[in-house]
């Protein structure tokens, strides 16, 4: 039996149930969000075979054969205490698991800060598009110069990316706070999957600065150039992550520029482009 | 480089809860004859540019040694205050990682000081094998979980109170075996402080190093019978943290900014 360790309302977690149910996957769901709130747990580190969680049903951690967290609290700050001595307490005891977890904690968390990530992938060989932080209008607007460009969250937070227009620029002096602008690529986007060794990679055609706003963009599942494939196997190892959603620009000439490694990725839109390939992986790697 | 020659900045919440080590820092500065700037992370990101191009390293503009002592800032209520609350942090916080300069407790892939992770049970587990060997068994619970004849330290998430005993909290709890009395070393660039306690000063000194750390508190659970054992590691720098202890810390990294070989060992 397999453990989906989240919140009910978080749709990849509902996506993910719903895999395991049409495929006869045994699982458990630990809702982390309803423990934290009105449940009670007994979790010891390092992990005994006792350890529990109970939330609307009890889990016996000793019974599963791998883990699938999404530790994503939902909702106001009432409570704080008992979701931070939860995920306290199951972080730890992930930390000294038995079994296989995805993702592990320990893990990188660079993506949440946007320039050292870049700098991490762009070290490592990978074409990264050129980026400034700044908070003067008129950096901006020279590095607007020099090419169309984007605005992008500096943090992990996701946003809908938007293409910097230089009359936003004009008459100001600064942009009340850093602001990450990166030259756009144009071109198709390919969000790679990767699980364990496998990757599952899905391609996008739209005339959209940011396809995922397009619900007419044209998509299919593609296949990476074999050494790309590689090296995303590599690095999503070397940053300790076994499940990372890796996503891409392709230009004219067929090059791949990385826009992010996500170390939590909302899998399951591309699982629909994919006809359930993602979740399949996954679920194969947590049954050991 | 002479102590005159230095320019470096301090990144800390100077007007607020590191307010004292913020004054305690400009005084050692000016004794040292050294230029030392406070900055808040919001006003770091504010200040400082990073630029990346295809091939070439990102640069930081201004590139200068640095003090990472940032605590966070306290969550604002207004969405878009939070919002920009973590931009700022996660350009500040960025910034740190990519100077070329020395960085005291720059932060890493893991940690937002050294490699130091957030968990403080997973920074016991980190030690090395030597040390973690004799780290405690801990216990996570949502109710208190007393054990008949043995005494406890007892964390209560609700109270944020630390204790030998369950008490009246709420919970949850993260408990663990007690063993001895405790004893608080901080390391600070190259001086340690703390009771004068056999080899813990140097043990300190090593578990830092492994983490990254040019200021960090350990924390060691001396049993009347048995060597010592870590029972915490942090990073915190804020003026409550820090105690009587602030002055000194404030010299050792004043001295630690102006000496690049230390900086860099």
């Amino acid at each position: 039996m397999i453990g989906l360790a989240g919140s009910k309302a978080d749709p990849v977690m509902v996506h993910t149930a719903a895999h395991c149910v049409r495929h006869e996957v045994p699982f458990a769901v630990i809702d982390l969000v309803d423990t934290a709130s009105r449940g009670s747990w007994s979790l010891t580190v390092p992990p005994d075979a006792g350890d529990h969680v109970s939330g609307d049903e009890e889990v016996r951690l000793a019974e599963l054969s791998g883990i699938y967290v999404r530790a994503i609290r939902l909702g106001d700050d009432t409570g704080a205490h008992r979701w931070r001595g939860l995920v306290d307490g199951f972080t730890a005891w992930l930390g000294e698991r038995p079994i296989p977890v995805v993702n592990p904690p320990g893990a990188h968390v660079l993506n949440s800060y946007k320039p050292a990530h870049y700098a991490w992938l762009a070290e490592r060989g990978l074409a990264v598009p050129a980026s400034l932080v700044t908070a003067r209008a008129r950096d901006a607007a020279d590095f607007l110069a020099g090419g169309r460009a984007v605005v992008k969250p500096l943090c992990g937070t996701r946003a809908t990316t938007r293409e910097l227009d230089l009359e936003r620029l004009e008459g100001r002096d600064d942009l009340g706070g850093p602001v990450m602008v990166q030259r756009l690529v144009q071109g198709d986007d390919v969000r790679a999957h990767v699980i364990g060794g496998e990757v599952i990679a899905c391609r996008f055609r739209s005339d959209q600065i940011d396809y995922r706003s397009d619900r007419s963009a044209e998509r299919c599942v593609t296949r990476l150039p074999d050494d790309l494939a590689h090296r995303l196997t590599t690095l999503s190892a070397e940053q300790g992550l076994v499940f990372a959603g890796w996503d891409f620009k392709v230009d004219a000439d067929e090059e791949y520029w990385v826009l992010e490694c996500n170390p939590m990725p909302g899998y399951s839109f591309y699982d629909r482009v994919a006809d359930g390939a993602i979740a399949a992986a996954l679920v194969r790697y947590l049954r050991g | 480089m002479t102590g005159g020659d230095v320019v470096a900045v301090a990144v800390l919440a100077h007007a607020t809860s590191q307010q004292r080590l913020a004054g305690a820092l400009l005084d050692a500065a000016a004794a040292a004859g050294m230029s030392l700037d406070l900055r808040t992370m919001s006003e770091l990101a504010t200040e400082t540019g990073i630029r990346q191009e295809p091939g070439r390293p990102p640069s930081v503009d201004p590139d200068r040694p640095m003090i990472w002592l940032a605590v966070g800032d306290h969550a604002a209520d207004d969405p878009d205050e939070r919002f920009a609350q973590a931009e700022s942090y996660a350009a500040a916080r960025s910034i740190a990682i990519l100077t070329r300069s020395p960085v005291l407790n720059r932060p890493t892939s893991f940690g937002s000081q050294g490699t130091l992770p957030m968990s403080a049970t997973a920074a016991l587990r980190g030690l090395t094998p030597r040390l973690r060997d004799r780290v405690r068994t801990e216990h996570f619970t949502s109710h208190a979980a007393p054990v008949d004849g043995e005494e406890q330290e007892v964390l209560d998430y609700a109270t944020g109170r630390r204790s030998r005993a369950y008490h009246d909290g709420a919970g949850p709890f993260r408990s663990r075996p007690a063993a001895g009395r405790t004893a608080w070393i901080t390391v600070a660039g190259s001086r340690t402080f703390g009771p004068d306690v056999a080899d813990l000063h140097d043990a300190s000194r090593q578990v830092a190093a492994s983490f990254g750390l040019g200021l960090a508190h350990v924390w060691w659970a001396c049993p009347p019978d048995t060597d010592a054992t870590v029972s915490r590691v942090d990073a915190w720098a804020w003026d409550a943290a820090l105690g009587a202890r602030v002055d000194d810390v404030a010299r050792s990294l004043v001295a630690w900014c102006a000496d690049p070989a230390e900086a860099r060992s």
